[in-house]
């Protein structure tokens, strides 16, 4: 399913947060979505499911205007893997995956045979099996992450967005979890701040800098020595690595001409 | 994501999912047991209740009467086996009294379990949105200015109940959505407004009227007749089919109003429409017998601790827990201390407390959130 912004704003609270930003994900493509902090990464995905909706532009899967969409429909075509996760009274790991069965069924019906393999198979797959019987509130940051994948695959949609997913994971997790991506096949537009993942397994990135699209294209293009240092504030170089270019972080870019000259110690305690 | 390594991946799968299974049906089996048994319970409680009194019967008696009642050409009720008064007992007042209490019982155990997935707080009740204060003041004018423009007490107290729940929606709605904090805070700060009103129409009115206050704020079933069962009754049936109908949406409120709108429901209809099913269902209640306190709190954490989180199975627990709850209350209040009868809702916090409190302490508690 192809995923296209075109021209979508958004503003929260009276301020507008995301201008004109037009951007597409071809179908089963993996789109990095990169930027500093606030730079309007989570807003721009959250058109994508409805959550929000643009005050300009519009956003299309397939072609269809998501606002012309009933709320269950969006939710076949689209599976969210939020940044944070909540839960009442104890609900356990099977059961917050199944509820990514909701869009397929009305009223009162209970899970049926093919609801629960779906998701047994889908917690296999993230390596949370085991945690089935477990209260999600009681979960590590990294299993929870996974149980909200777990729910996301379990939706059947044919596009996956997330928002720094990899958060809260630990390296080999992180890594699977790209490779998951990759398997799935999906339609993914994924906010990231590793950018060393984002260089790898992306198809296309598109950056973000307050709100708007700075540059979009092929990992490798728009993430430059000079971006790097210019839009993420870092000293970083591209090394190629054993089989592909890998970004080497020396530590925080400083401006060199615009450094204010050493105060001494006797002025600091005036 | 591990299982996909290949030395994993073999043991892993096909070991688990079977044991996987058996936990998941006998959950199930669980459910259907709690279900059946409540349903049974609740088929003895209304019969012991019919048969006890001060007109005594046997519960065989007031089965063959009851019975008698709903099918036309028994023997046993024209060949004079019993008395006007017996008939009258079990009939005209123990019954009735018997079904309200069922009603307010599933009424308000349903409301509480709904407003607790609607705010996402385990401290809601059916009361949270100053609905009884709002039925208090009502009611307390009536019997404080008599019938105020010819209303009945119940009728004035469900106006104010009426009254009391569109003014916390209207106070809660900020561009078109409903935020649950406000909600509980609206409903919280509207109450203390109506108790003080309340307080103050009960303190300076005369002395015999207090009583008559006292004794509905406290809440009571004990004026029930066939025709007052009609409003709950209806009110309960429309509510079981609006949450049948939205009981996945529902579930889905459990992990967040967020992924509940990415999983397809749409969040803030759902909750206006849960909310005035919950006004509906207790403000029908409130008019009759008052504002029964406790039930609606404890009986659907009851419910979650005995089978789970899931609304499916949960609500019909819960609905029929509060309903055998509140029967049996009601036996309790015009029994233990018979001729005299305690308020039920003195009851309903004497015997469910410590019942609550010793369920609280136990590890089952702690499977749906309770250590947290």
């Amino acid at each position: 399913m192809r995923v296209a912004l075109e021209g979508v704003s958004v503003a929260r609270g009276g301020r507008t947060i995301v201008h004109e930003v037009s951007v597409e994900a071809p179908s089963g493509s993996v789109l990095g979505v990169l930027g500093t902090n606030g730079s309007g990464k989570s807003t721009l995905l959250r058109t994508v499911h409805r959550a929000l909706p643009p005050i300009a532009g519009r956003v299309l899967l397939d072609g269809d205007d998501v606002r012309a969409l009933r709320p269950r429909e969006v939710a076949r075509r689209v599976a969210v893997v939020a940044q944070d996760s909540h839960e009442d009274f104890g609900i356990t790991a099977l059961d917050s995956v199944l509820l990514g069965r909701t869009p397929h069924h009305r009223g009162f019906s209970p899970d049926t045979a093919e609801d629960l393999r779906i998701a047994r198979e889908a917690m296999d797959r993230v390596g949370v099996l085991d945690l089935s019987r477990r209260q999600v509130a009681e979960l590590s940051g990294g299993e929870r992450q996974r149980v909200l994948l777990a729910r996301a695959i379990t939706q059947r949609a044919r596009v996956l967005v997330l928002d720094e997913p990899t958060n809260h994971l630990d390296i080999a997790h992180r890594l699977e979890l790209m490779d998951l991506i990759g398997e799935l096949g999906l339609t993914t537009l994924i906010a990231l701040h590793d950018l060393d993942l984002a260089l790898a397994h992306c198809d296309r990135v598109a950056l973000l800098v307050d709100g708007r699209l700075e540059r979009t294209g092929a990992p490798a293009e728009v993430l430059t020595v000079d971006v790097l240092r210019d839009r993420f504030r870092v000293d970083a170089d591209i090394v190629q690595g054993r089989d592909r270019p890998h970004l080497l972080l020396h530590g925080v870019a400083r401006p060199a001409a615009t450094d204010p000259a050493p105060r001494t110690l006797m002025e600091g305690t005036r | 994501m591990s299982t996909r390594s290949p030395q994993r991946a073999g043991p892993s799968a096909p070991v688990r999912a079977p044991r996987r299974r058996a936990d998941r049906d006998r959950r199930g089996f669980t459910a259907a047991f709690a279900v059946l048994a409540l349903a049974l319970a609740l088929v003895a409680v209304v019969l012991a209740s019919t048969a006890t009194g001060a007109v005594d019967l046997s519960p065989l008696d007031a089965a063959r009467l009851l019975l008698g009642h709903l099918v036309p050409g028994m023997p046993w009720m024209t060949d004079g086996t019993y008395t006007v008064l017996q008939d009258q007992a079990v009939w005209g007042f123990r019954l009735p009294r018997a079904l309200l209490a069922a009603l307010a019982g599933a009424s308000l155990a349903l409301a509480g379990a709904l407003m607790q997935a609607v705010v996402h707080n385990p401290l809601a009740e059916p009361y949270v949105l100053g609905v009884s204060s709002g039925a208090g003041v009502g009611a307390v004018l009536v019997v404080v200015g008599g019938a105020v423009g010819g209303l009945s007490l119940s009728t004035a107290a469900f106006a104010g109940a009426a009254t009391a729940t569109a003014a916390v929606y209207l106070l809660a709605r900020r561009n078109g959505r409903i935020a649950p904090q406000r909600l509980i805070l609206a409903g919280v700060a509207l109450g203390a407004l109506f108790s003080a009103i309340t307080s103050y129409l009960t303190l300076t009115t005369e002395a015999q009227n207090v009583f008559s206050v006292m004794f509905f704020l406290l809440g009571s079933v004990s004026a029930a007749t066939m025709d007052s069962l009609l409003a709950p009754a209806l009110a309960l049936l429309v509510a079981l089919i609006v949450v049948g109908a939205n009981v996945r949406g529902i579930n889905a409120l459990l992990v967040g109003d967020e992924a509940a709108a990415s999983l397809g429901v749409s969040v803030d209809r759902l909750r206006t429409v849960l909310l005035l099913v919950s006004a509906l269902l207790v403000g029908a209640v409130v008019s009759v017998s008052g504002s029964i306190g406790f039930v609606g709190l404890i009986i659907p954490h009851i419910a979650r601790i005995l089978v789970g989180t899931d609304h499916r199975i949960m609500l019909p627990v819960s609905v029929l827990g509060g309903a055998v709850f509140l029967t049996a209350a009601d036996l309790m209040a015009r029994t233990v201390a018979a001729p005299v009868e305690i308020p039920i809702g003195i009851l309903t916090a004497v015997i469910g407390a410590p019942f609550f409190l010793w369920l609280l302490r136990r590890d089952r508690a702690s499977t749906v959130g309770m250590d947290r």
